[in-house]
């Protein structure tokens, strides 16, 4: 069975689909400036008393939620930060910062740190979170290109 | 760190459109049918059929959901899906490797 196939135009059809989803995940910025608010207030809210925690975290999780939702009935498919193999480490290489951002949060309320580093924190995760999430999304449409599973 | 998967023609895998769909699948977590259908530019039933033997081949799982007041089917290649998809893929390179062309030499070029 094997020699009947055409090897060459089997993988131009396998690339050529993969591209296909490539050119479609075509999304406005302001997907990555919500995402990063959402981010940002989660961290922020760690510096915040107790009760506003958790409020902030149900609005966040709600968001996030919404968010996942609007890109499924857009695209038609999703795929996690972490499930492409090189696009991936990108995502995880946006911890370190993450953690450091909350580090900066939770310092105000746990050590008595001064007022404003839940907001610098949340800054600094608000950046992180877009920067990283464009960078994500450059590195997934480059694995597809490629032919990258 | 991953291996590179054995290389293994994988019959029901190699059909022009169930080859499309895999390569689709293998890219996310998973995607709609309609999305599918798009993608393929083929009929609800053509592509019924790939996903019915993709399923049952254990390749794929589907996915009923109810969104939006409608009924959504979502649609994800199995783990054993991804391997057998990997180790098509690897069969196709090796295939592809043996037949591919031998470059000219530069007597030709004049």
């Amino acid at each position: 069975m094997a020699d009947e196939i055409d090897p060459r135009e089997a993988l131009a059809s396998i690339h050529e689909a993969r591209a296909g989803v490539a050119r479609s995940m075509d999304y406005p910025p302001a997907w990555d400036i919500v995402f990063g608010l959402l981010i940002a207030a989660m961290v922020t809210a760690q510096g915040l008393p107790q009760i506003s925690i958790g409020l902030v975290l149900l609005g966040t999780l709600a968001g996030l939620f919404w968010m996942v939702k609007w890109w499924r009935d857009r695209f038609g498919w999703w795929v996690s930060a972490y499930a492409p193999k090189r696009a991936r480490w990108v995502a995880v290489a946006m911890w370190p910062l993450l953690l450091c951002s909350l580090g900066l949060s939770c310092w105000t309320r746990l050590f008595e740190g001064p007022l404003w580093a839940p907001f610098l924190g949340g800054a600094v995760a608000f950046v992180t979170t877009i920067v990283f999430g464009r960078w994500w999304a450059h590195v997934y449409r480059r694995e597809l290109a490629e032919g990258g599973q | 760190m991953t291996t590179r998967p054995a290389p293994a023609f994988d019959a029901v895998i190699h059909a022009p459109g169930r080859l499309q769909i895999c390569a689709i699948l293998s890219s996310v977590d998973s995607a709609e049918f309609a999305m599918l259908r798009d993608a393929l530019k083929v009929s609800d039933s053509v592509l019924s059929k790939h996903l019915k033997q993709l399923e049952e081949a254990g390749h794929v799982t589907l996915t009923k959901a109810a969104e939006n007041g409608r009924q959504r089917t979502w649609i994800s290649l199995t783990p054993s899906g991804r391997k057998a998809f990997a180790a098509h893929v690897a069969e196709l390179q090796r295939l592809a490797a043996m037949t591919a062309p031998t470059p000219l030499g530069q007597g030709f070029s004049g």
